[in-house]
């Protein structure tokens, strides 16, 4: 280095060049080193607004992790509630021992059951003459019938299907609605069978469609008969299946009393008719009014006939109850659980496993939720970070 | 006859570590103020080359160092490293301020009046503004590795945790820098 044969410095040497800068060095005036001293004494407190600085607090930072927590349970919540997972949507439901109601939430396996209610909530009784369905659809509550959940203890003391009236002639259907998992239609479709076994019915239709993996979820459809009187027993076991659980439920009653007095009248009509033209006949001597009464007599036999038929088939009717069976896949697999009433270690378990299921599914949509959007916020704040430093680079590298 | 447990009476050890640690981080603060409060000044007016904007910058750097001074994490480096990264953000950001504003107000530029020349020696005088020259002649950037090795006194390694490089890269940069000053001052005027 030939420039600097003449000087004491080597080129990794930097002194000269200190002792160059240091005298074109410029040093704070005295005015604003004192200004700053007094500013870093105070703590950089405004003079003025100090009072204010302390109204005016913002958020502590260490609340910012429980108000995201926060907003993220919501979220959670309102994915919950908003029924996105593709389960079964959960039951509004009014809890009913013994008459008396409060709200709760319906379990997997405790079973629904729906009295028709007035809008204050107290039970109604179906006017004569009108029919009266009990509807229960998930997540509302109508004004027809608001379903009730009935615990194992206090379910046989539930009615079941809609009221009837001490005598009145009745016809009965009802239709309840299944949601079980995949893998066990067949047997819910199999107990199914068994209760119309149980309670003397008989299958009018079914149809089963077995669940695959390919096309998803199996389906099964059954049009039962059971006689009135095992109606409550047939549905009470029905909501009670081991795999499966209630979706909805509606129970439906029509008043015939009328029609049945008419027709039993016009059966009783019938046949005083007939039983008069036969006296007459007896009677008769001239063989065109013989003729004439065996005609009468032909069409009153076929009016008993015909309106026995009609009473017959009204009877059949009232004696037996439609019932159809809908049975749906979907929804997370559970265990069965035993029916006896009161607490046991089993069904604590149960129930404690069905918290940690429930809580396990929250965690996992906060998670699924705040992930992504953690993500993209720490890459949001990294591509601003960026940009402003490459502003400011910009910036210097402007500057002649 | 039963022993009553007593209530532990050593709440203040509870409150106690937050107040030592604002103390000391405090004190601190201030220790790394009294040292490097004209070097900021210094390595800021060397960025700006405005006096008023260079107070201006040197004041708001220190009042981020303040508000910052919990988050200063001393395995990441030095204190005055960080500083002058902090001070370095400050001026930057003032230099896009500027440039925004370039088309209303004129860079001052009102570093280099040699108040003293009346009363210096004519030959300190001529030094001065030589050096001054040969600063001029460098890039931004130059100055600013200039400024932040002989104003601030920060080592190569303290350089590149300033300017986001590698300590070999922030060596090989001031080295140019400086031979570009030396060869600046020795040509011929």
């Amino acid at each position: 280095m030939r420039q600097f044969e003449d000087t004491p410095f080597g080129p990794d040497d930097y002194s000269d060049v200190a002792l160059l800068v240091a005298a074109v060095r410029e040093w704070p005036s005295e005015e604003f080193g004192r200004e700053l001293d007094a500013r870093v004494a105070r703590r950089f407190v405004p003079v003025a607004s100090s009072a204010d600085a302390k109204t005016h607090r913002r958020l502590p930072r260490w609340a910012a992790g429980p108000a995201a927590l926060v907003v993220a349970g919501a979220v959670a919540a309102v994915v919950v509630v908003s029924g996105s997972g593709g389960g079964p949507k959960p039951l509004l439901l009014l809890h009913a021992a013994n008459g008396a109601s409060g709200n709760a939430v319906l379990g997997a396996k405790e079973k629904p059951v729906f009295v028709p209610t007035t809008a204050d909530g107290a039970p109604r009784t179906p006017a004569h003459g009108t029919p009266a369905t009990t509807t229960g659809v998930t997540g509302a509550g109508s004004a027809a019938g608001v379903p009730l959940a009935a615990s194992p203890s206090t379910f046989s003391n539930a009615t079941a299907s809609a009221p009837v009236a001490p005598g009145g002639k009745q016809i009965q259907s009802a239709q309840i609605s299944l949601t079980t998992p995949n893998a066990h239609v067949d047997q819910v479709a199999q107990e199914v069978f068994d209760v119309v076994g149980v309670e003397h019915g008989t299958v009018q239709s079914s149809h089963i469609t077995a669940a695959t993996r390919g096309s998803g979820g199996g389906a099964a459809y059954f049009t039962l008969s059971f006689p009135t009187s095992n109606l409550q027993a047939a549905m009470t076991q029905l909501s009670r299946l081991h795999y499966a659980s209630v979706s909805s439920r509606t129970d439906a009653s029509q008043n015939v009393g009328g029609q049945y007095a008419g027709d039993h009248r016009r059966l009783v009509d019938a046949e005083a008719l007939r039983t008069s033209l036969l006296k007459q006949l007896q009677t008769a001597y001239t063989p065109s009014d013989i003729d004439s009464i065996k005609a009468q007599l032909r069409l009153a036999e076929r009016q008993v006939t015909s309106w026995q038929a009609a009473l017959h088939s009204l009877q059949h009717q009232i004696g037996n109850s439609d019932v159809s069976v809908q049975i749906n896949s979907g929804g997370l697999p559970f265990v069965p659980v035993a029916r006896s009433g009161g607490f046991t270690i089993h069904r604590a378990l149960h129930d404690a496993g069905r918290v940690l299921v429930v809580s396990a599914g929250v965690a996992l949509i906060t998670l699924a939720v705040l992930v992504p959007v953690g993500l993209l916020g720490a890459l949001l704040m990294w591509l601003w970070v960026w940009l402003r430093q490459r502003r400011r680079e910009h910036a210097l590298d402007a500057v002649q | 006859m039963k022993a009553r447990k007593r209530r532990s009476t050593g709440v203040r050890s509870i409150t106690a570590p937050r107040e030592k640690q604002d103390s000391e981080s405090w004190e601190r603060f201030e220790v790394l103020y009294r040292s490097s409060r004209d070097d900021v000044y210094a390595y800021v007016l060397t960025l700006l080359r405005d006096r008023a904007a260079a107070e201006d910058v040197t004041a708001i750097a220190f009042e981020r160092a303040y508000r910052r001074r919990r988050t200063f994490d001393r395995h990441r480096g030095d204190e005055r490293g960080w500083l002058f990264g902090i001070a370095r953000n400050a001026a930057l950001d003032e230099l896009r301020r500027r440039r925004r504003l370039a088309a209303l107000v004129v860079d001052p530029e009102d570093v280099g009046a040699d108040e003293a020349a009346e009363t210096d020696e004519e030959d300190t005088v001529l030094r001065r503004t030589m050096v001054r020259a040969a600063l001029q002649s460098l890039s931004a950037r130059e100055r600013e590795l200039i400024a932040l090795k002989f104003h601030a006194g920060l080592s190569n390694a303290e350089l590149a945790s300033v300017l986001g490089v590698s300590e070999s890269n922030a060596g090989t940069l001031l080295h140019r820098a400086v031979q570009k000053l030396r060869s600046a001052v020795n040509a011929p005027v």
